[in-house]
Protein backbone atom coordinates (compact mmCIF):
# COMPACT_ATOMS: atom_id res chain seq x y z
CA UNK A 1 0.00 0.00 0.00
CA UNK A 2 2.96 2.43 0.82
CA UNK A 3 4.45 1.82 -2.48
CA UNK A 4 1.16 2.40 -3.92
CA UNK A 5 1.08 5.56 -3.08
CA UNK A 6 4.80 6.59 -3.41
CA UNK A 7 4.01 5.94 -6.94
CA UNK A 8 0.95 7.65 -7.38
CA UNK A 9 2.83 10.54 -5.18
CA UNK A 10 5.37 10.41 -8.24
CA UNK A 11 2.45 10.55 -11.35
CA UNK A 12 3.14 6.66 -11.83
CA UNK A 13 -0.04 6.09 -14.05
CA UNK A 14 0.75 1.66 -13.05
CA UNK A 15 0.57 3.10 -9.54
CA UNK A 16 -2.95 5.11 -9.98
CA UNK A 17 -4.67 2.30 -11.58
CA UNK A 18 -3.59 -0.41 -9.13
CA UNK A 19 -4.79 1.92 -6.23
CA UNK A 20 -8.05 2.55 -8.26
CA UNK A 21 -8.72 -1.19 -9.06
CA UNK A 22 -7.90 -1.66 -5.71
CA UNK A 23 -10.80 0.74 -3.73
CA UNK A 24 -13.43 1.30 -6.61
CA UNK A 25 -15.75 -1.11 -4.95
CA UNK A 26 -15.42 0.70 -1.47
CA UNK A 27 -15.84 4.57 -3.37
CA UNK A 28 -18.74 3.35 -5.44
CA UNK A 29 -20.79 1.95 -2.27
CA UNK A 30 -20.18 5.35 -1.31
CA UNK A 31 -21.02 6.91 -4.29
CA UNK A 32 -24.05 4.62 -4.84
CA UNK A 33 -26.46 6.00 -2.21
CA UNK A 34 -25.53 9.42 -2.70
CA UNK A 35 -26.29 9.35 -6.09
CA UNK A 36 -29.90 8.30 -8.01
CA UNK A 37 -28.36 5.64 -10.22
CA UNK A 38 -24.75 3.62 -11.23
CA UNK A 39 -24.23 5.24 -13.92
CA UNK A 40 -24.17 8.66 -12.08
CA UNK A 41 -22.27 7.03 -9.42
CA UNK A 42 -19.25 5.98 -11.46
CA UNK A 43 -18.86 9.35 -12.97
CA UNK A 44 -18.47 10.61 -9.55
CA UNK A 45 -16.15 8.05 -8.67
CA UNK A 46 -14.13 9.58 -11.22
CA UNK A 47 -14.06 12.24 -9.84
CA UNK A 48 -13.32 11.85 -6.60
CA UNK A 49 -10.30 9.58 -7.43
CA UNK A 50 -8.81 12.78 -9.99
CA UNK A 51 -9.38 14.46 -6.39
CA UNK A 52 -7.43 11.84 -4.70
CA UNK A 53 -4.43 11.66 -7.09
CA UNK A 54 -4.36 15.48 -6.94
CA UNK A 55 -4.45 15.64 -3.59
CA UNK A 56 -2.38 12.76 -2.34
CA UNK A 57 0.71 14.63 -1.56
CA UNK A 58 -1.35 15.95 1.42
CA UNK A 59 -2.30 12.38 2.29
CA UNK A 60 -0.66 11.54 5.86
CA UNK A 61 0.20 7.93 5.40
CA UNK A 62 0.23 7.62 9.36
CA UNK A 63 -3.25 7.50 8.71
CA UNK A 64 -5.92 5.12 7.57
CA UNK A 65 -6.08 5.54 3.59
CA UNK A 66 -9.82 4.22 3.67
CA UNK A 67 -10.46 7.30 6.14
CA UNK A 68 -9.22 10.21 3.55
CA UNK A 69 -10.59 8.47 0.86
CA UNK A 70 -14.16 8.14 2.24
CA UNK A 71 -14.05 11.85 2.94
CA UNK A 72 -13.45 12.74 -0.46
CA UNK A 73 -16.03 10.46 -2.07
CA UNK A 74 -18.47 12.44 0.19
CA UNK A 75 -17.33 15.61 -0.40
CA UNK A 76 -17.20 14.45 -4.70
CA UNK A 77 -20.90 13.24 -3.84
CA UNK A 78 -21.83 16.52 -2.28
CA UNK A 79 -20.90 18.46 -5.37
CA UNK A 80 -22.52 16.20 -7.63
CA UNK A 81 -25.50 17.06 -5.45
CA UNK A 82 -25.23 20.51 -5.70
CA UNK A 83 -24.98 20.64 -9.60
CA UNK A 84 -28.00 18.10 -9.69
CA UNK A 85 -30.02 20.72 -7.34
CA UNK A 86 -29.19 23.73 -10.11
CA UNK A 87 -30.57 21.02 -12.99
CA UNK A 88 -33.47 18.84 -10.84
CA UNK A 89 -37.17 19.87 -9.71
CA UNK A 90 -37.34 18.51 -6.23
CA UNK A 91 -40.59 16.41 -6.16
CA UNK A 92 -42.96 17.12 -3.02
CA UNK A 93 -43.03 14.42 -0.57
CA UNK A 94 -46.20 15.48 1.10
CA UNK A 95 -48.17 12.69 -0.33
CA UNK A 96 -45.65 10.55 1.49
CA UNK A 97 -47.73 8.60 4.36
CA UNK A 98 -46.67 7.05 7.15
CA UNK A 99 -47.09 3.64 7.05
CA UNK A 100 -45.75 0.40 9.05
CA UNK A 101 -43.00 -1.36 8.06
CA UNK A 102 -42.44 -4.24 9.35
CA UNK A 103 -39.04 -5.99 10.78
CA UNK A 104 -39.14 -8.96 9.08
CA UNK A 105 -40.20 -7.99 5.81
CA UNK A 106 -36.98 -5.53 5.87
CA UNK A 107 -34.49 -8.61 6.67
CA UNK A 108 -35.39 -10.36 3.35
CA UNK A 109 -34.37 -7.47 1.47
CA UNK A 110 -30.55 -7.30 -0.13
CA UNK A 111 -28.10 -4.46 0.25
CA UNK A 112 -28.32 -3.35 -2.77
CA UNK A 113 -32.07 -3.81 -2.70
CA UNK A 114 -31.90 -1.12 0.22
CA UNK A 115 -29.64 1.15 -0.94
CA UNK A 116 -31.42 1.19 -4.20
CA UNK A 117 -34.37 3.04 -2.03
CA UNK A 118 -32.15 5.75 -0.75
CA UNK A 119 -31.39 5.92 -4.63
CA UNK A 120 -34.68 6.86 -4.93
CA UNK A 121 -35.34 9.49 -2.76
CA UNK A 122 -35.52 13.36 -3.79
CA UNK A 123 -31.50 14.87 -4.01
CA UNK A 124 -32.15 16.89 -0.57
CA UNK A 125 -33.59 13.66 1.10
CA UNK A 126 -30.68 11.56 0.32
CA UNK A 127 -28.35 13.63 1.08
CA UNK A 128 -29.32 14.23 4.38
CA UNK A 129 -30.37 10.81 5.15
CA UNK A 130 -27.09 9.36 4.09
CA UNK A 131 -24.59 12.07 5.56
CA UNK A 132 -26.79 11.77 8.73
CA UNK A 133 -27.72 8.42 9.29
CA UNK A 134 -24.77 6.16 7.35
CA UNK A 135 -22.00 8.89 7.67
CA UNK A 136 -22.86 10.40 10.83
CA UNK A 137 -22.82 14.05 10.21
CA UNK A 138 -24.76 16.36 12.86
CA UNK A 139 -27.44 18.70 11.27
CA UNK A 140 -25.38 21.80 11.96
CA UNK A 141 -22.72 20.20 10.13
CA UNK A 142 -24.87 19.20 7.02
CA UNK A 143 -26.92 22.82 7.41
CA UNK A 144 -23.03 23.80 6.92
CA UNK A 145 -22.39 21.24 3.69
CA UNK A 146 -25.44 21.64 2.00
CA UNK A 147 -25.94 25.29 2.65
CA UNK A 148 -29.09 24.74 4.09
CA UNK A 149 -30.89 25.50 7.96
CA UNK A 150 -30.41 22.79 10.76
CA UNK A 151 -34.07 23.06 10.47
CA UNK A 152 -34.25 22.12 7.45
CA UNK A 153 -31.83 19.31 7.69
CA UNK A 154 -33.98 17.83 10.67
CA UNK A 155 -36.88 18.18 8.32
CA UNK A 156 -35.40 16.30 5.35
CA UNK A 157 -34.23 13.75 7.87
CA UNK A 158 -37.71 12.96 8.96
CA UNK A 159 -39.39 13.25 5.30
CA UNK A 160 -36.33 10.88 3.92
CA UNK A 161 -37.29 8.07 6.92
CA UNK A 162 -41.22 8.64 6.01
CA UNK A 163 -40.59 7.87 2.23
CA UNK A 164 -38.56 5.08 3.32
CA UNK A 165 -40.86 3.42 5.59
CA UNK A 166 -43.33 3.98 2.61
CA UNK A 167 -41.18 2.67 0.09
CA UNK A 168 -40.62 -0.48 1.87
CA UNK A 169 -44.38 -1.26 3.27
CA UNK A 170 -44.84 -0.77 -1.26
CA UNK A 171 -42.46 -3.55 -1.13
CA UNK A 172 -43.96 -5.20 1.14
CA UNK A 173 -47.16 -5.94 -0.60
CA UNK A 174 -45.53 -6.92 -3.65
CA UNK A 175 -45.20 -10.90 -4.23
CA UNK A 176 -42.53 -12.32 -2.38
CA UNK A 177 -41.46 -9.08 -1.10
CA UNK A 178 -38.92 -8.37 -3.65
CA UNK A 179 -38.75 -4.84 -5.61
CA UNK A 180 -37.58 -4.99 -9.39
CA UNK B 1 -47.68 -5.35 13.48
CA UNK B 2 -44.59 -3.04 14.63
CA UNK B 3 -43.56 -0.10 13.19
CA UNK B 4 -39.90 0.27 12.54
CA UNK B 5 -38.38 2.97 14.71
CA UNK B 6 -36.30 5.69 13.42
CA UNK B 7 -33.15 3.54 14.85
CA UNK B 8 -34.33 0.21 14.09
CA UNK B 9 -34.85 2.18 10.08
CA UNK B 10 -30.95 3.95 10.56
CA UNK B 11 -29.65 0.52 11.59
CA UNK B 12 -30.85 -1.35 8.82
CA UNK B 13 -29.98 1.03 5.91
CA UNK B 14 -26.39 1.56 7.50
CA UNK B 15 -25.53 -1.95 7.95
CA UNK B 16 -26.95 -2.50 3.85
CA UNK B 17 -24.57 0.81 3.02
CA UNK B 18 -21.76 -1.10 5.49
CA UNK B 19 -22.20 -4.53 3.73
CA UNK B 20 -22.50 -3.36 -0.15
CA UNK B 21 -19.30 -3.84 -2.52
CA UNK B 22 -20.19 -3.51 -5.61
CA UNK B 23 -17.76 -5.65 -8.34
CA UNK B 24 -15.36 -3.71 -9.90
CA UNK B 25 -16.12 -2.66 -13.41
CA UNK B 26 -13.06 -3.12 -16.26
CA UNK B 27 -14.12 -0.29 -18.45
CA UNK B 28 -14.35 2.08 -15.19
CA UNK B 29 -10.30 2.27 -15.77
CA UNK B 30 -10.35 3.56 -19.06
CA UNK B 31 -12.85 6.40 -18.51
CA UNK B 32 -10.48 7.28 -15.98
CA UNK B 33 -7.27 6.98 -16.95
CA UNK B 34 -9.15 9.65 -20.09
CA UNK B 35 -9.88 12.26 -17.31
CA UNK B 36 -6.51 11.94 -15.83
CA UNK B 37 -4.91 12.53 -19.86
CA UNK B 38 -6.97 15.70 -20.06
CA UNK B 39 -5.69 19.12 -19.47
CA UNK B 40 -6.32 20.82 -16.46
CA UNK B 41 -5.86 24.37 -15.38
CA UNK B 42 -3.75 25.36 -12.80
CA UNK B 43 -5.00 26.15 -9.21
CA UNK B 44 -5.96 29.87 -8.73
CA UNK B 45 -3.64 29.78 -5.80
CA UNK B 46 -1.00 28.09 -7.74
CA UNK B 47 -1.34 31.32 -10.95
CA UNK B 48 -1.38 33.81 -8.44
CA UNK B 49 1.71 32.75 -6.27
CA UNK B 50 4.13 34.26 -7.98
CA UNK B 51 2.52 37.48 -8.12
CA UNK B 52 1.72 37.50 -4.51
CA UNK B 53 5.42 36.15 -4.30
CA UNK B 54 6.53 39.07 -5.69
CA UNK B 55 4.62 41.58 -4.01
CA UNK B 56 5.41 40.31 -0.75
CA UNK B 57 9.35 40.34 -1.55
CA UNK B 58 9.20 44.24 -2.66
CA UNK B 59 7.25 45.22 0.36
CA UNK B 60 9.58 43.40 2.48
CA UNK B 61 12.33 44.59 1.08
CA UNK B 62 10.64 48.22 1.03
CA UNK B 63 10.54 48.03 4.62
CA UNK B 64 14.09 46.73 5.63
CA UNK B 65 15.48 49.23 3.23
CA UNK B 66 13.25 51.98 5.22
CA UNK B 67 14.17 50.54 8.33
CA UNK B 68 18.13 50.44 7.79
CA UNK B 69 17.99 53.61 6.60
CA UNK B 70 17.13 55.12 9.37
CA UNK B 71 19.16 53.06 11.98
CA UNK B 72 21.61 54.76 14.15
CA UNK B 73 24.56 53.05 13.75
CA UNK B 74 24.54 52.55 9.83
CA UNK B 75 27.70 51.84 8.32
CA UNK B 76 28.01 55.03 6.35
CA UNK B 77 27.51 57.08 9.25
CA UNK B 78 30.25 55.09 11.32
CA UNK B 79 32.11 55.50 8.21
CA UNK B 80 31.30 59.34 8.05
CA UNK B 81 32.67 59.37 11.84
CA UNK B 82 35.78 57.83 11.30
CA UNK B 83 36.36 61.16 8.83
CA UNK B 84 35.00 63.83 10.93
CA UNK B 85 37.38 62.39 13.83
CA UNK B 86 40.20 62.51 11.80
CA UNK B 87 39.34 66.27 10.16
CA UNK B 88 38.95 67.08 13.54
CA UNK B 89 42.27 65.98 15.00
CA UNK B 90 43.86 67.79 12.41
CA UNK B 91 41.99 71.14 12.23
CA UNK B 92 40.65 71.78 15.50
CA UNK B 93 43.06 70.26 18.14
CA UNK B 94 46.07 72.16 16.73
CA UNK B 95 48.28 73.23 19.74
CA UNK B 96 46.13 71.04 22.32
CA UNK B 97 48.23 68.91 24.53
CA UNK B 98 47.37 64.95 24.58
CA UNK B 99 44.40 65.18 26.65
CA UNK B 100 42.64 67.95 25.94
CA UNK B 101 42.43 66.05 22.25
CA UNK B 102 41.28 63.03 23.60
CA UNK B 103 38.82 64.89 25.58
CA UNK B 104 37.26 66.56 22.35
CA UNK B 105 37.75 62.83 20.72
CA UNK B 106 35.58 61.30 24.08
CA UNK B 107 33.22 63.81 23.07
CA UNK B 108 32.49 62.60 19.78
CA UNK B 109 32.54 59.11 20.59
CA UNK B 110 29.74 59.51 23.70
CA UNK B 111 26.86 59.32 21.38
CA UNK B 112 28.06 58.04 17.40
CA UNK B 113 24.49 59.03 16.73
CA UNK B 114 25.03 63.09 16.59
CA UNK B 115 28.62 62.65 15.54
CA UNK B 116 29.23 64.45 12.64
CA UNK B 117 26.70 67.24 14.33
CA UNK B 118 28.83 67.25 17.29
CA UNK B 119 31.84 68.83 15.57
CA UNK B 120 30.03 71.58 14.86
CA UNK B 121 28.71 71.52 18.84
CA UNK B 122 32.66 71.48 19.91
CA UNK B 123 33.64 73.69 17.06
CA UNK B 124 31.41 76.13 18.20
CA UNK B 125 32.27 75.86 21.99
CA UNK B 126 35.58 76.68 20.97
CA UNK B 127 34.18 80.27 20.03
CA UNK B 128 32.52 82.75 21.51
CA UNK B 129 29.09 81.60 20.72
CA UNK B 130 29.02 78.56 23.09
CA UNK B 131 24.57 78.86 23.85
CA UNK B 132 24.64 76.80 20.45
CA UNK B 133 25.24 73.66 22.96
CA UNK B 134 21.73 74.22 24.18
CA UNK B 135 20.12 74.81 20.55
CA UNK B 136 16.99 76.93 20.97
CA UNK B 137 13.85 75.31 19.50
CA UNK B 138 13.22 75.61 15.65
CA UNK B 139 9.61 75.98 15.95
CA UNK B 140 7.43 75.16 12.67
CA UNK B 141 10.15 73.62 11.43
CA UNK B 142 10.86 70.35 10.18
CA UNK B 143 13.49 68.30 11.51
CA UNK B 144 15.33 65.38 10.60
CA UNK B 145 15.61 62.64 13.04
CA UNK B 146 19.97 63.19 13.72
CA UNK B 147 18.94 66.91 14.68
CA UNK B 148 16.28 65.75 17.25
CA UNK B 149 18.74 63.11 18.35
CA UNK B 150 21.82 65.87 18.78
CA UNK B 151 19.35 68.04 20.39
CA UNK B 152 18.46 65.51 23.64
CA UNK B 153 22.09 64.42 23.38
CA UNK B 154 23.47 68.55 24.14
CA UNK B 155 20.33 68.83 26.39
CA UNK B 156 21.72 66.10 28.87
CA UNK B 157 25.38 66.85 28.29
CA UNK B 158 24.30 70.27 29.27
CA UNK B 159 22.39 69.62 32.28
CA UNK B 160 24.76 67.59 33.90
CA UNK B 161 27.06 70.08 33.50
CA UNK B 162 25.04 72.69 35.13
CA UNK B 163 24.22 69.89 37.70
CA UNK B 164 28.11 70.26 38.17
CA UNK B 165 27.70 73.74 38.82
CA UNK B 166 30.24 74.29 35.67
CA UNK B 167 29.17 77.94 34.68
CA UNK B 168 28.72 77.61 30.44
CA UNK B 169 29.17 80.99 29.71
CA UNK B 170 29.51 83.15 26.34
CA UNK B 171 33.44 84.05 27.88
CA UNK B 172 34.43 80.76 28.70
CA UNK B 173 37.15 79.38 26.70
CA UNK B 174 38.12 76.78 24.75
CA UNK B 175 40.41 75.02 27.58
CA UNK B 176 37.53 75.59 30.13
CA UNK B 177 34.88 74.15 27.87
CA UNK B 178 36.86 71.06 27.64
CA UNK B 179 37.50 70.86 31.15
CA UNK B 180 33.87 70.75 31.92
CA UNK B 181 33.35 67.98 29.21
CA UNK B 182 35.61 66.05 30.84
CA UNK B 183 34.31 66.55 33.99
CA UNK B 184 30.68 65.66 32.81
CA UNK B 185 32.25 62.60 30.76
CA UNK B 186 31.64 59.99 33.47
CA UNK B 187 28.60 60.55 33.97
CA UNK B 188 27.42 60.72 30.28
CA UNK B 189 29.14 57.71 30.14
CA UNK B 190 27.10 55.55 32.66
CA UNK B 191 24.46 57.25 31.51
CA UNK B 192 21.89 54.83 29.13
CA UNK B 193 20.68 57.45 27.07
CA UNK B 194 18.35 55.74 24.83
CA UNK B 195 16.62 54.49 28.08
CA UNK B 196 16.23 58.41 28.88
CA UNK B 197 15.05 59.14 25.58
CA UNK B 198 12.72 56.00 25.83
CA UNK B 199 11.42 56.73 29.27
CA UNK B 200 10.85 60.80 28.73
CA UNK B 201 6.90 60.93 28.17
CA UNK B 202 5.60 62.30 24.46
CA UNK B 203 3.84 61.95 21.25
CA UNK B 204 6.57 60.41 19.86
CA UNK B 205 6.18 57.43 17.75
CA UNK B 206 8.65 54.61 18.63
CA UNK B 207 8.99 52.17 15.84
CA UNK B 208 10.87 48.58 16.92
CA UNK B 209 10.93 44.83 16.31
CA UNK B 210 10.33 41.83 18.43
CA UNK B 211 10.40 38.55 18.24
CA UNK B 212 8.71 36.65 20.97
CA UNK B 213 9.25 32.76 21.98
CA UNK B 214 5.86 31.34 23.24
CA UNK B 215 4.94 27.73 24.58
CA UNK B 216 2.25 27.02 26.86
CA UNK B 217 -0.09 24.32 28.17
CA UNK B 218 -3.40 24.26 26.43
CA UNK B 219 -7.21 23.75 28.46
CA UNK B 220 -9.73 23.03 25.10
CA UNK B 221 -13.19 22.51 25.85
CA UNK B 222 -16.34 22.51 23.51
CA UNK B 223 -18.72 25.32 24.76
CA UNK B 224 -18.96 24.08 27.96
CA UNK B 225 -18.06 20.41 28.20
CA UNK B 226 -15.70 18.37 29.45
CA UNK B 227 -11.82 20.11 29.04
CA UNK B 228 -8.55 18.39 27.79
CA UNK B 229 -5.08 18.61 27.76
CA UNK B 230 -3.04 20.05 24.73
CA UNK B 231 -0.50 22.36 24.25
CA UNK B 232 0.67 25.76 22.37
CA UNK B 233 4.42 26.29 20.89
CA UNK B 234 4.66 29.45 18.84
CA UNK B 235 7.06 32.13 17.43
CA UNK B 236 5.97 35.26 16.90
CA UNK B 237 6.84 38.97 15.43
CA UNK B 238 6.09 42.00 17.25
CA UNK B 239 6.10 45.38 15.57
CA UNK B 240 5.81 48.43 17.73
CA UNK B 241 4.30 51.97 16.44
CA UNK B 242 4.27 53.81 19.61
CA UNK B 243 5.80 54.04 22.91
CA UNK B 244 2.67 52.06 24.06
CA UNK B 245 1.26 50.14 21.29
CA UNK B 246 2.20 46.90 19.22
CA UNK B 247 0.78 44.79 16.38
CA UNK B 248 2.08 41.21 16.84
CA UNK B 249 1.31 38.08 14.55
CA UNK B 250 3.36 34.44 13.93
CA UNK B 251 2.50 30.79 14.09
CA UNK B 252 1.67 29.24 17.03
CA UNK B 253 1.64 25.23 16.75
CA UNK B 254 -1.32 23.89 18.78
CA UNK B 255 -2.20 20.61 19.56
CA UNK B 256 -5.88 20.55 20.89
CA UNK B 257 -7.86 17.70 22.60
CA UNK B 258 -11.47 18.22 23.42
CA UNK B 259 -14.72 15.78 23.63
CA UNK B 260 -18.03 16.89 23.53
CA UNK B 261 -21.27 15.31 24.83
CA UNK B 262 -25.32 15.74 23.60
CA UNK B 263 -28.19 14.26 24.69
CA UNK B 264 -30.92 13.88 22.50
CA UNK B 265 -34.62 13.07 22.49
CA UNK B 266 -34.99 12.92 25.91
CA UNK B 267 -32.06 11.14 26.57
CA UNK B 268 -33.55 8.12 24.38
CA UNK B 269 -30.13 8.68 22.75
CA UNK B 270 -26.96 10.52 22.84
CA UNK B 271 -23.84 11.29 20.32
CA UNK B 272 -20.42 11.95 21.90
CA UNK B 273 -17.50 13.37 19.50
CA UNK B 274 -13.60 13.03 21.09
CA UNK B 275 -11.58 14.99 18.92
CA UNK B 276 -7.98 15.76 18.84
CA UNK B 277 -6.52 18.56 16.57
CA UNK B 278 -3.46 19.69 15.32
CA UNK B 279 -3.16 23.49 14.15
CA UNK B 280 -1.31 26.51 13.51
CA UNK B 281 -3.06 29.35 14.86
CA UNK B 282 -1.83 32.62 13.62
CA UNK B 283 -2.38 35.48 15.70
CA UNK B 284 -2.95 38.87 15.12
CA UNK B 285 -2.90 40.91 17.73
CA UNK B 286 -2.79 44.77 19.50
CA UNK B 287 -1.07 44.92 22.83
CA UNK B 288 -1.35 47.90 24.96
CA UNK B 289 1.78 48.32 27.16
CA UNK B 290 1.18 49.54 30.94
CA UNK B 291 3.67 52.83 31.97
CA UNK B 292 6.22 51.30 34.32
CA UNK B 293 9.33 52.72 36.09
CA UNK B 294 10.00 49.40 37.16
CA UNK B 295 11.65 46.42 35.98
CA UNK B 296 8.22 44.44 35.42
CA UNK B 297 5.00 45.91 33.46
CA UNK B 298 2.02 44.35 32.48
CA UNK B 299 -0.03 44.83 29.29
CA UNK B 300 -3.30 44.03 27.61
CA UNK B 301 -3.64 41.65 24.15
CA UNK B 302 -6.76 41.34 21.85
CA UNK B 303 -7.01 40.18 18.38
CA UNK B 304 -8.25 37.33 16.77
CA UNK B 305 -6.72 34.03 15.58
CA UNK B 306 -6.92 32.14 12.54
CA UNK B 307 -6.78 28.30 12.77
CA UNK B 308 -4.82 26.66 9.86
CA UNK B 309 -6.19 22.89 10.40
CA UNK B 310 -3.37 20.36 9.80
CA UNK B 311 -5.05 17.00 11.21
CA UNK B 312 -8.30 16.60 12.69
CA UNK B 313 -9.13 13.01 14.34
CA UNK B 314 -12.31 12.19 15.40
CA UNK B 315 -14.23 9.14 16.81
CA UNK B 316 -17.91 10.21 16.76
CA UNK B 317 -20.38 8.00 18.47
CA UNK B 318 -24.26 7.92 18.63
CA UNK B 319 -25.71 5.81 21.52
CA UNK B 320 -29.10 4.72 21.14
CA UNK B 321 -31.40 1.93 21.89
CA UNK B 322 -31.03 -0.11 19.07
CA UNK B 323 -26.83 0.13 19.84
CA UNK B 324 -23.92 2.44 19.47
CA UNK B 325 -22.80 3.54 15.34
CA UNK B 326 -19.30 4.90 15.53
CA UNK B 327 -17.89 7.18 12.99
CA UNK B 328 -14.36 7.48 13.12
CA UNK B 329 -12.83 10.47 10.73
CA UNK B 330 -9.94 12.74 9.55
CA UNK B 331 -9.28 15.65 7.53
CA UNK B 332 -5.87 16.30 6.39
CA UNK B 333 -5.27 20.10 5.64
CA UNK B 334 -9.05 20.57 4.83
CA UNK B 335 -10.41 23.25 6.97
CA UNK B 336 -8.70 26.77 7.47
CA UNK B 337 -10.74 29.44 9.66
CA UNK B 338 -9.61 32.84 8.92
CA UNK B 339 -10.05 35.47 11.80
CA UNK B 340 -12.89 33.00 13.46
CA UNK B 341 -10.93 33.18 17.50
CA UNK B 342 -11.13 35.67 19.27
CA UNK B 343 -7.85 36.25 21.55
CA UNK B 344 -7.83 37.98 24.94
CA UNK B 345 -4.83 37.92 27.35
CA UNK B 346 -3.15 39.63 30.00
CA UNK B 347 0.00 39.64 30.40
CA UNK B 348 3.31 40.60 32.95
CA UNK B 349 6.88 41.46 31.80
CA UNK B 350 9.99 41.15 33.46
CA UNK B 351 13.25 42.88 31.75
CA UNK B 352 16.52 40.37 31.86
CA UNK B 353 18.26 42.49 30.31
CA UNK B 354 19.02 45.39 27.82
CA UNK B 355 16.94 43.42 25.04
CA UNK B 356 15.57 40.57 26.90
CA UNK B 357 12.24 40.29 28.55
CA UNK B 358 10.46 37.47 30.07
CA UNK B 359 6.75 37.40 29.84
CA UNK B 360 4.21 35.66 31.36
CA UNK B 361 0.52 35.90 29.66
CA UNK B 362 -3.03 34.27 30.67
CA UNK B 363 -4.90 34.12 27.44
CA UNK B 364 -8.06 32.81 26.60
CA UNK B 365 -9.29 32.41 22.46
CA UNK B 366 -12.81 32.13 22.56
CA UNK B 367 -14.82 30.91 19.14
CA UNK B 368 -16.19 33.63 16.72
CA UNK B 369 -18.02 30.70 14.67
CA UNK B 370 -18.20 26.96 14.33
CA UNK B 371 -14.42 25.66 14.18
CA UNK B 372 -12.84 22.64 11.80
CA UNK B 373 -14.20 19.30 10.08
CA UNK B 374 -16.96 18.99 13.01
CA UNK B 375 -18.10 22.19 13.35
CA UNK B 376 -17.14 23.15 17.09
CA UNK B 377 -17.42 25.67 19.33
CA UNK B 378 -13.94 25.04 20.34
CA UNK B 379 -12.42 27.42 23.31
CA UNK B 380 -9.21 27.34 24.98
CA UNK B 381 -7.14 28.71 27.81
CA UNK B 382 -3.63 28.29 29.31
CA UNK B 383 -0.78 30.58 30.05
CA UNK B 384 2.23 31.37 27.73
CA UNK B 385 5.53 31.63 29.29
CA UNK B 386 7.65 33.31 26.98
CA UNK B 387 11.07 35.24 26.21
CA UNK B 388 10.61 38.93 24.33
CA UNK B 389 13.51 39.80 22.39
CA UNK B 390 14.37 43.26 20.83
CA UNK B 391 15.38 42.78 17.36
CA UNK B 392 16.77 46.29 16.70
CA UNK B 393 17.44 49.85 17.60
CA UNK B 394 14.29 51.94 18.85
CA UNK B 395 13.68 54.41 15.82
CA UNK B 396 11.93 57.39 16.89
CA UNK B 397 9.54 60.17 15.25
CA UNK B 398 8.03 62.94 16.43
Amino acid sequence: MHLLIQGCKRNDRDSQRLLYQHYYSYALAICLRYSRSTAEAKEVVNDGFLKVFDKIDQYNVELPFKAWLRKIMINASIDQYRKELKHAHQAPVEHAQLMHSQPEAVSNLSHEELIALVQKLTPAYRAVFNLYVIDGYTHREIGKLLNIAEGTSKSNLVKARENLRSMLDGMNEMPYGKAN
Amino acid sequence: MEKLTDEELDSVFKNAADGNAPPFDPAAWDAMAQKLNAPRPAPLWRRWAPILLLGTTIFFTGVWVGRTSTESDSPELIEKKIVVEANESTNHTEGLNDTESSDLEVLTEIKSDAHDESIVTIDSVSKPQSQNLIPQEKPNEQKSLREIEQEEFTEVVGLIALGNEVQLKDSLSEKEVIDSVALVKSEVDSLDISKELNDKPSGRRVYGLFIRLLASPDLSAVKFGPTQWGSNFGLVGEFTFSERLSLSTGIIRAKKNYESYQEEAYGASARHLVGSCSILDVPLTFTYYFPSQRKFSTYVTAGASSYLMLREDYVYTIKSNSGDRVYPSQAIRENNEWFKVLNLAVGVQYKLAPRWQMQLEPFIKAPLADLGERNVRLSSIGVFGGLRYQLNSLVKTP
